[in-house]
């Protein structure tokens, strides 16, 4: 008996030092592996969602264009998706502009469904997105790109524009550049609204997506009058309430130099990424001020001093919708996509920037491309109509796409209704700069606008009086020489045309010096190229 | 013990065959991966660590002491397996004699006793003492019938209710057995499996056994489902981690059995417990248990004898089974934390004070999650829930490890949620009307 009780106590110490062991390792493993897990971002509710999205996504991308669902799972481990990207080299590159990518849309935010089938319809048409040196390398003409890519951009910085994209882009292998407003994202802890240092490095080490700087601090509107009036930081002097005055223009330079700098300080410390890009906030780089009228060229240099680029949004009369290579092309457009375009709405303004090629003709049947930029454009029935309303005297449109053309004869079939000027613009850049041959009743003129500067080379007066229907009108530019047509007869001319405007598009503007009454009705129009 | 361990290995497991062996790979499968999810969940807790290091300590230290539970039931059987050794000394067949305190049983009363004179043991060494407390319904004359049919069945007549424990240590008393088995008036033990329930007397220092019980009207309601689920649990993974450590703190009064060498000497003090300057009338069995623990004798839990009792089927009857329960518990649990680190430092230090921290703590820490946080803190609850959610995963693990046919485990959720919810709660309904004495069986 008393073997049995040893027996039963020995093993009960026994027991004893294994349930203790067990126990203790139990509780290092819960305490150690929560420390050890802390900073995981593999087990997150996101990333796990992310990574269902991610094959979601692939599959339906294949699917959407391969009916065989077999094929589809096997090509999910496949690297890249099939698609037709252009073989050729491009000349003009888009950058598109999101912000949030929500489940209900407003102004500024698309729905993800829609930023999905975007996405999706640019992969299948071939185009792809290039990282921020690529295109810097690009605009520099440094460095040749394929037809049909793009850039692919988010301002502010946000949850929602990483976190339901993400697994799109890496979908369709896709990278996008991020501008961050560096207060929020680098200097300020956990905001639930604005990506953070850790998910911004977890974002550069994904490889896709590039951080650059937004702005500091100045992504809010401030005071910038004694009666409380607001206003874009980078582009008004602010009030100073401290000392009941607006800040001199030194203080402001200096304010924004320093916002610029520290902007891109804090992402390249924090980071350890380099910098090269800031997008200005609001798209306002000085043509939103309020109280400090020349202030466009200031802000410019100030940028510059930092940056090598920016960027800002394009709106009407900037001219081209694609980035163009040239010297010092500091500042870049990018296409806004507002959350009411729908997928084809996108991929035509897309369509229509890109270069098209010589000769030319367009009867308007369908959308080729034309941009107003100024009054009324009605399209269709075979025909463009330039009109004005009670509060405009005249209207303007170019042709997009029409930018690296040079020498060529542009003519258009027409009926002017109304209106007191018609001009047929050539070597069009935007509305600041491109040459014209202006017709009005009795004359003739030739113009060339540079920098926003209006020249009249040639004028000619009691010329001609042209019917105004089924009038055909013309204009030559070939290297320094414009001639203005009328039904196929030169009724003036130049040589002098400033090299600045060796090339460029095409274009129409109507003018009236009465409100609501211009008209012009385009038939057909063709370019001719000049060898 | 590496050999002794080997052997354990082979006995229990080597002889399984490839489909048990892999229902239980499958099962340890669950298990890790459930035990990275509960790491997972207090990842939450520890991203605030500098903020709130008590809290994480707490959550960790709750967390282990509800998986310890499981580790102890997991050494069960090996334990139990060194109480006595091989067959000694041929048959051990002491004198046994039931004890069945009942009022108003008329229904269940026959079934209790036929079964306990249906057990296989000697029937000449088996004796049947019903205590008839005060019935006011025709019990007795059931029993007058069942005395024709049994002639060793001892019918104690009381015509004026005294209470079940006074009916017990009358019994106690009474009894010629050398063991008792103390049987609750509507409980039986499955007869083929009744030998086992005598065998660890054997060892002289075991003093008492508690069997292993289920609702016998499990499938009624959703109640009774849950009930027997949580029965299961609490047998097979409570009790039996008590008894990897021969301290089993309440041999279940439905059926245990006692020495009654040990039991004669401490029947006065049991009956006369007080608590607040008042008789206690809950918890017979729980300080019966403990007083056996303060000698010093070996209390253990056997999976190896099949019990069946009745379980409250409607919620009025529950929450005051419930109450009562909660009762004896911090009644005895105040009695024993006066000697359990005397006499079983290791289990006071692993177990009892642990448990009784936890249980106290529980609702405080309920509230806040549950309540406050949400409110207040705007802090999700979600972690909270599933982390009681992933502890009862790992209970349901094991238990469905254990008992692959046991039906009931998915009411193990239902139990940890109400228990969440609710009965940590009525932990201070009953301390706050602990006063109340009523005489509240049934």
């Amino acid at each position: 008996m008393g073997n049995t009780i040893n027996i039963m106590n020995n093993n009960l110490k026994k027991i004893k030092v294994y349930f203790s062991i067990t126990v203790l390792l139990l509780m290092v493993t819960i305490f150690s592996g929560g420390f050890f897990l802390k900073n995981n971002t593999f087990f997150t509710t996101t990333n796990l969602a992310g990574t269902f999205n991610y094959f979601k996504y692939k599959t339906s991308f294949v699917y959407s264009d391969n009916k065989n669902l077999t094929a589809s799972v096997i090509s999910i481990f496949q690297n890249n998706p099939q698609v037709n990207q252009g073989k050729g080299k491009v000349s003009s590159i888009p950058v598109l502009l999101y912000h949030g990518v929500v489940d209900n849309s407003d102004d500024a935010n698309i729905l993800l469904k829609d930023f999905r089938n975007q996405m999706f319809a640019l992969k299948k048409a071939g185009w792809q997105t290039i990282n921020i040196e690529d295109f810097y390398a690009f605009m520099e003409s440094e460095k040749e790109l394929p037809d049909k890519s793009f850039l692919l951009t988010f301002d502010d910085g946000r949850k929602d524009s990483y976190y339901p994209v993400d697994p799109i882009l890496k979908a369709l292998d896709y990278n996008a550049v991020i501008f961050v407003i560096t207060k929020y994202s680098l200097e300020d802890k956990s905001s639930n609204y604005y990506l953070s240092k850790n998910e911004l490095k977890r974002m550069v080490k994904s490889g896709r997506w590039e951080i650059e700087a937004h702005t500091r601090e100045g992504h809010n509107i401030y005071k910038i009058a004694q009666d409380g009036k607001l206003g874009h930081y980078h582009s008004n002097k602010l009030w100073l309430d401290s000392e009941n005055r607006p800040e001199t223009e030194e203080e402001f330079i200096n304010r924004i130099k320093t916002d610029f700098a520290i902007a891109k300080n804090d992402i390249e410390q924090g980071l350890g990424t380099e910098v090269i890009s800031f997008a200005f906030p609001f798209g306002d780089f000085g043509q939103n001020t309020v109280n400090f009228l020349k202030v466009e060229q200031i802000i410019l240099d100030a940028a510059k001093s930092v940056y090598p680029i920016t960027f800002y949004q394009v709106w009407p009369g900037k001219g081209y919708n694609f980035n163009y290579p040239a010297k010092d092309s500091f500042l870049i457009k990018r296409i806004e996509v507002k959350s009411d375009w729908n997928t084809e709405a996108l991929m035509t303004i897309l369509d229509a920037g890109k270069e098209k090629s010589l000769p030319y003709f367009d009867n308007f049947e369908k959308y080729r491309g034309w941009t107003k930029t100024w009054g009324q454009l009605t399209l269709g029935n075979n025909s463009m109509i330039l009109d004005s309303n009670a509060s405009t005297t005249g209207s303007s449109a170019f042709l997009d796409g029409s930018y690296l053309w040079d020498n060529y004869s542009y003519s258009a079939n027409i009926n002017l209704v109304k209106g007191r000027n018609i001009s047929l613009l050539a070597r069009y850049k935007d509305d600041e700069n491109y040459t014209a041959c202006n017709f009005s009743g009795d004359s003739v003129r030739i113009e060339q606008r540079l920098n926003n500067k209006n020249r009249v080379m040639v004028e000619i007066k009691n010329y001609v009086n042209f019917p105004k229907n089924d009038l055909n009108l013309g204009i030559k530019v070939n290297k320094d020489k414009v001639e203005c047509l009328v039904n196929d007869n030169i009724v003036a001319y130049t040589y002098y045309l400033s090299p600045a405007l060796s090339n460029g598009g095409i274009g129409f503007k109507i003018w009236d010096p009465q409100m609501n009454n211009s008209e012009l009705i385009v038939r057909h129009v063709s370019v001719e190229e000049i060898k | 013990m590496t050999t002794q361990v080997l052997n354990f290995v082979k006995q229990n497991y080597l002889r399984l065959n490839f489909s048990d062996l892999a229902y239980q790979l499958f099962l340890l499968f669950l298990g890790i991966i459930t035990l990275f999810l509960i790491v997972l969940v207090k990842t939450k807790t520890t991203t605030e660590f500098l903020s709130d290091p008590l809290l994480l300590f707490y959550t960790i230290f709750v967390t282990t002491f509800q998986l310890s539970r499981v580790v102890g039931a997991m050494f069960y059987r090996y334990s139990a397996s060194k109480i006595i050794l091989g067959n000694m000394g041929g048959a051990y067949e002491p004198s046994v004699t039931f004890v069945i305190p009942c009022k108003n049983e008329e229904k269940s009363i026959t079934k209790t006793i036929e079964k306990s004179f249906e057990t296989d043991y000697p029937k000449e060494k088996i004796e049947v003492i019903v205590i008839n407390d005060g019935s006011t319904d025709g019990t007795i004359n059931v029993l007058n019938d069942l005395k024709k049919r049994f002639e060793k069945l001892v019918v104690v007549n009381w015509k004026v209710n005294r209470g079940k424990r006074y009916g017990m240590a009358e019994g106690f008393r009474m009894a010629k057995g050398e063991i008792i088995v103390q049987l609750d008036s509507d409980s039986y033990i499955e007869p083929k499996t009744f030998r086992n329930l005598i065998k660890p007397f054997q060892n002289p220092q075991i003093g008492a056994v508690c069997a292993h019980a289920d609702p016998e009207n499990a499938d009624e309601n959703l109640l009774t489902k849950m009930q027997a689920a949580y029965y299961f649990i609490s047998f097979r993974i409570l009790k039996a981690a008590e008894s990897t450590f021969f301290a089993v703190f309440c041999c279940s009064g439905c059926s245990s059995a006692y020495r009654k060498s040990i039991i004669l000497p401490i029947l006065d003090e049991w009956l006369n417990e007080r608590f607040l300057g008042l008789p206690v009338t809950w918890g017979d069995d729980r300080a019966l248990t403990n007083r056996v623990l303060k000698l010093g004798s070996k209390t253990i839990y056997t999976d190896e004898v099949q019990a069946y009792t009745i379980c409250p089927n409607n919620l009025k009857t529950f929450l005051k089974q419930q109450v009562r329960w909660k009762k004896g518990w911090f009644v005895n649990s105040m009695f024993a934390s006066r000697f359990v680190y005397k006499k079983q430092p290791f289990v006071a230090t692993t177990y009892f004070f642990p448990l009784i921290f936890v249980t106290l703590a529980t609702p405080f820490m309920a509230t806040r999650a549950l309540i406050y946080n949400p409110i207040f803190r705007d802090v999700t609850p979600l972690f909270y829930i599933a982390g009681v959610f992933l502890v009862a995963c790992i209970m349901v693990l094991y238990y469905r490890s254990v008992a692959r046919d046991n039906k009931y485990w998915p009411y193990v959720f239902i139990w940890s949620l109400i228990n969440m919810i609710l009965l940590s709660f009525i932990l201070f309904y009953a301390l706050a009307t602990i006063q109340n004495r009523k005489w509240g069986t049934r």
